[in-house]
């Protein structure tokens, strides 16, 4: 063995792949960074957070400024991938917890949701067990709840996660149900469904804008995302509007509105 | 169907051998290509490496001429890093080195692994059997049937599954037991270490776990992977790079299948601890099979003495046909005999000896189209059960030491 004249270093293992072990570390540490961050984070003010989301440039910090002008307060959601989900789920159902009408109308959507996706040909099984987690969550905002008690679901592992699947199923199933319009919306040569198996259903997936058309659309929730990108001294602003091209006259004005930074969401609370 | 009359009057004079002396002359077909190429085979155990690597290397650079087929389907660069990322996660069933699978499960957890696994008792997919372990809920035994028209034809293969504790938002973490104990590599994803490449699974590039997906899905998928030309499942091997080598693989994997997959198995199942249960349904699979696999050993008997030249450089035995069907009749005189010890008479259908009560009702394991009224009465009543995290046993409660034994003597 020591003839071999590389093998040196005698903790080495030439039938060792280190390569794999860096990988796997590196995830873990990934893994850990991301348990250390709440799921959905308390309010913070902007002074709290402008070192931490400016750090890159001065691009950033000018628009943190111009968040200021329009926000009071933000919340963090954790970077693992399902941030929008978590962020548009908290957001929603916190601003229904002031919103009998809206709760009672979402309420509906949701219930009924539930046997379209069976429809679709997701294994029933499963699906009823995500449905009665989600039902669960959504129904804490009549109890009567409380921005803690919900904050507390959706930091709690097993009620959270189950959210964000329903929450992606029903992407997913709104996708399928439109193919003939989404297709087209869609890289790389992959039918509809290949592309909720993989950029949708799996947990961690990011969303992108056609995740946001689609989950607005499917709960008819009109939102707003500011963008926080490096182009021009203010953050952009869309509405996503779901019943834009519809004879639908439902007020189309934004429930809540989301921040992004590349790659990642949290909640924006206005002035 | 084949019954156990024929093949058994005829064999029986000279299936002399006991049952003993087949693993050994297994073993022996293992041993002299090892020793008789060592070097070959020390860089074949390295292969399962080499092929890690060349897969995260092709998901980096897109370089490479394989990347294209590598890329089939996966769409975009996207899933590309993901697949990357997810490509090398934790599989091992036994590896409890990490938190996900040390922490107890949470109920809902539970709850769903009991939903996933009424699923398959409800409805059976063609060629699959599950049975979870008896003294734990998050492991599962799982016997597939190779299906029909593949080289894996008739053969056992044995999967090991645990459920971590956040399973459904984690996947299930599966190693295939039948290796012939780590030295067959019966599918470009199914490596000798046990280890299941399948993207699912979060071993392979393309699309990941997603929690809607179940028990069910996922052995479907590792089915499919043994499917008529498992040649072409290796990356960059969509044409044969020489002519000839996809049906020189199926040879090899058709070799290795009755070798390995059925003598090994039903001689060995007690070595890997295999739940009784699954043991019988491979007996009582076996007559129905035995017809194919010696037509299967006649076909090739031309191959013997020839060298496997495995097209991905695995080191392999040399083919030995005659030798595998002196093999299936040894096993099957014993099964034969086991029976008749068992139960008084021995018509067809065979009175129900002990054990082969359970393994009717695990009977679509044999992918034939029974669906009698006794097969899923009997399924109703296993998995009842099941739901209450017994072990799902025999109804005659043969399940013990005991069972071992008989079967080995």
């Amino acid at each position: 063995m020591e003839a071999n004249g590389e093998e040196t270093n005698p903790g080495f293992d030439p039938n060792k792949n280190y390569d794999e072990d860096t990988l796997a570390q590196q995830r873990e540490i990934e893994k850990e960074i991301a348990a250390a961050q709440s799921m959905v984070s308390q309010l913070y003010t902007f002074d709290e957070i402008v070192e931490e989301y400016s750090q890159e440039d001065a691009i950033y910090r000018q628009k943190v400024e111009d968040l200021k002008t329009r926000f009071k307060n933000l919340r963090k959601t954790r970077g693992d991938g399902n941030c929008f989900y978590r962020a548009f789920g908290f957001a929603y159902l916190e601003i229904l917890l002031s919103n009998a009408k809206e709760y009672k109308r979402f309420f509906d959507v949701a219930q009924k949701s539930k046997d379209e996706l069976i429809g679709l040909g997701f294994p029933q099984f499963t699906l009823e067990d995500f449905h009665d987690t989600f039902m669960d969550v959504v129904k804490m905002v009549e109890k009567p709840g409380t921005v803690d008690a919900l904050l507390n679901a959706f930091n709690d592992g097993g009620l959270s996660d189950y959210f964000v699947v329903y929450l992606r199923l029903l992407v997913s199933g709104h996708l399928q149900q439109n193919a003939d319009l989404y297709i087209y919306f869609i890289d790389g040569e992959r039918t509809v469904k290949e592309f909720c198996s993989q950029e949708v259903e799996p947990m961690g997936k990011e969303s992108d804008h056609i995740h946001i058309v689609s989950l607005t659309k499917a709960l008819q929730v009109p939102i707003c995302v500011e963008y926080m990108d490096r182009e021009g001294d203010k953050c952009n602003s869309f509405t996503f509007n779901p019943f834009e091209g519809s004879a639908d006259t439902t007020d189309p004005t934004p429930v809540f509105t989301l921040l992004y930074r590349p790659g990642h969401y949290d909640i924006l609370y206005p002035l | 169907m084949a019954t156990s009359h024929k093949p058994d009057s005829k064999g029986s004079g000279s299936s002399k051998p006991s049952s003993s002396s087949s693993p050994a002359s297994a073993s022996n077909l293992n041993c002299s290509s090892m020793s008789s190429k060592s070097a070959e085979s020390a860089s074949g155990s390295g292969t399962d490496k080499k092929k890690k690597k060349q897969s995260s290397k092709t998901a980096k650079s897109e370089g490479s001429e394989s990347s294209f087929d590598f890329f089939d389907g996966m769409g975009g660069s996207d899933g590309a890093e993901n697949g990357l990322v997810y490509l090398n996660a934790k599989w091992d069933p036994d590896d409890l080195s990490d938190g996900d699978m040390m922490s107890p499960p949470s109920p809902a957890c539970v709850r769903r692994i009991k939903n996933d696994i009424l699923a398959i008792y409800s409805d059976p997919p063609p060629g699959l059997c599950v049975m979870p372990d008896p003294h734990n809920i998050t492991k599962i035994h799982g016997l597939l049937t190779g299906p029909f028209d593949t080289p894996y034809e008739g053969g056992f293969f044995y999967f090991l599954i645990r459920f971590p504790h956040d399973y459904p938002i984690s996947p299930p973490r599966v190693r295939l037991m039948t290796t012939g104990n780590g030295t067959v590599r019966f599918n470009p994803n199914l490596y000798k270490s046990g280890k299941v490449c399948l993207s699912i699974l979060g071993t392979w590039a393309g699309p990941s776990w997603s929690p809607a997906q179940t028990l069910s899905t996922v052995l479907i998928s590792i089915q499919s992977l043994m499917n008529e030309k498992p040649y072409h499942n290796e990356p960059g091997y969509k044409h044969e790079r020489t002519p000839g080598d996809s049906k020189n693989y199926n040879d090899i994997i058709m070799h290795e299948t009755i070798r390995v997959a059925v003598c090994d198995m039903i001689d060995g199942a007690a070595r890997m601890h295999m739940p009784e249960t699954l043991r019988a349904v491979m007996e009582s699979s076996f007559p129905d099979y035995y017809k194919y696999y010696v037509q299967v050993c006649e076909s090739h008997l031309h191959l013997d003495g020839q060298p496997m030249n495995d097209p991905f450089g695995d080191s392999r035995p040399s083919f030995n046909f005659r030798q595998l069907m002196k093999w299936l009749k040894t096993i099957k005189a014993r099964l034969r005999d086991n029976k008749t010890d068992d139960s008084d008479s021995d018509d067809e259908d065979g009175t129900q000896g002990q054990g082969d009560a359970s393994s009717k009702g695990c009977r679509d394991c044999d992918q034939d189209d029974h669906g009698s009224s006794e097969e899923a009465a009997h399924v109703k009543t296993g998995a009842g059960v099941t739901a209450e995290g017994h072990s799902f046993q025999t109804s005659d409660g043969s399940e013990g030491p005991g069972g071992g034994n008989s079967n080995t003597s």
